[in-house]
């Protein structure tokens, strides 16, 4: 199989891919297209993905080996997670283009694919799933506080003086 | 609530002025936004009316033209107010998104005029839905980062 750009694809990466939530929705041509713009990284045991701060334009699918996300905290890192192939990171980096709020730190040998902004928009169906897929996504973890302790919202409508869209 | 028959015809220069300034809509061209005005209904609710209660299922995005809207959550003390929506601002953009219940009501607190686009217009217009759904996904974001840093 190949790509837009007649590369060789990589089948398992194109199954993989399809196990992932942000890309559901996808056909497998969509998911082969979709390789085709994204780059595969492999980082060593102990290297960092990206580091707190960094500025950030893509996300990672991590398809072997295992990382961990960490936030800096006064006496060292705290961790926030541990992914495992198959699982995202970096997301929301992708819409809001800032810079991370955390680091993702490879504790085993990892494979993952990288795709940026520029990447997925080039082709505009592709992209409308997938920020669909990642605006559902992060809706489902802003649920997730208005379900826990909806005072939070209140807090974040004081804090950010703009109005909330509501639900 | 009350729907106006059909799309609007007549293209408002003033009305594509105002969507320009949304922020939901940052990003898209004029044409495009002459695409939302002919995707969406226009839809007037009276002082202390709804255009959504709490429970209700609506996958209708709400961009409010004039007057002003409460968002309301009840609590076991009655109605208790999140927020107000001005002019310019988008609302009902969660169960936009996932299709859920409403968890909140938004109760017009004066005469109100907004565009109300349906989830299913946007499967036809990719350009378009792929910027609005960047731009929902980048909100949505930034307020999940401050909810982080508040929690």
């Amino acid at each position: 199989m190949t790509d837009s750009r007649g590369h060789a694809i990589d089948d398992s990466l194109v199954t993989v891919l399809g196990k992932v939530p942000l890309f559901a929705g996808l056909s497998r041509l969509q998911l082969v297209f979709l390789l085709g713009a994204a780059s595969r990284v492999v980082i060593p045991a102990d290297q960092l993905f990206f580091d707190e701060g960094d500025s950030a334009d893509s996300l990672y699918v991590f398809v072997a080996g295992e990382a961990v996300v960490e936030k800096r905290i006064t006496n060292g890192w705290r961790l926030l997670a541990t992914l495992r192939p198959g699982q995202t990171v970096g997301e929301m980096a992708v819409v809001d283009r800032s810079t991370r709020s955390a680091r993702v730190r490879a504790i085993k040998s990892c494979v993952a694919i990288r795709l940026d902004s520029a990447g997925l928009e080039s082709s505009q169906e592709i992209a409308a799933t997938v920020y669909r897929n990642i605006a559902a996504t992060i809706t489902a973890r802003v649920r997730g506080y208005t379900d826990a302790d909806d005072r939070r919202l209140e807090q974040l409508s004081l804090a950010a003086d703009r109005p909330l869209g509501g639900s | 609530m009350e729907t106006t028959v059909g799309s609007p015809k007549v293209l408002d220069d003033a009305l594509i002025r105002a969507l320009s300034r949304v922020n939901l809509f940052e990003g898209l061209s004029r044409t495009q936004l002459i695409w939302i005005i002919n995707a969406t209904s226009r839809v007037v609710v009276d002082t202390d009316k709804l255009f959504y209660d709490s429970g209700e299922v609506t996958e209708v995005l709400f961009i409010l033209i004039t007057g002003g809207v409460a968002i309301e959550k009840k609590t076991k003390n009655g109605w208790r107010m999140l927020g107000e929506t001005s002019p310019g601002h988008a609302f009902a953009e969660l169960a936009f998104i996932d299709s859920r219940p409403h968890t909140t009501r938004a109760r017009a607190v004066s005469k109100s005029l907004a565009l109300s686009l349906h989830k299913y217009r946007l499967s036809s217009a990719h350009d378009v839905s792929m910027v609005l759904y960047r731009n929902i996904a980048a909100m949505q974001s930034q307020r999940l980062r401050q909810l982080n840093e508040i929690s």
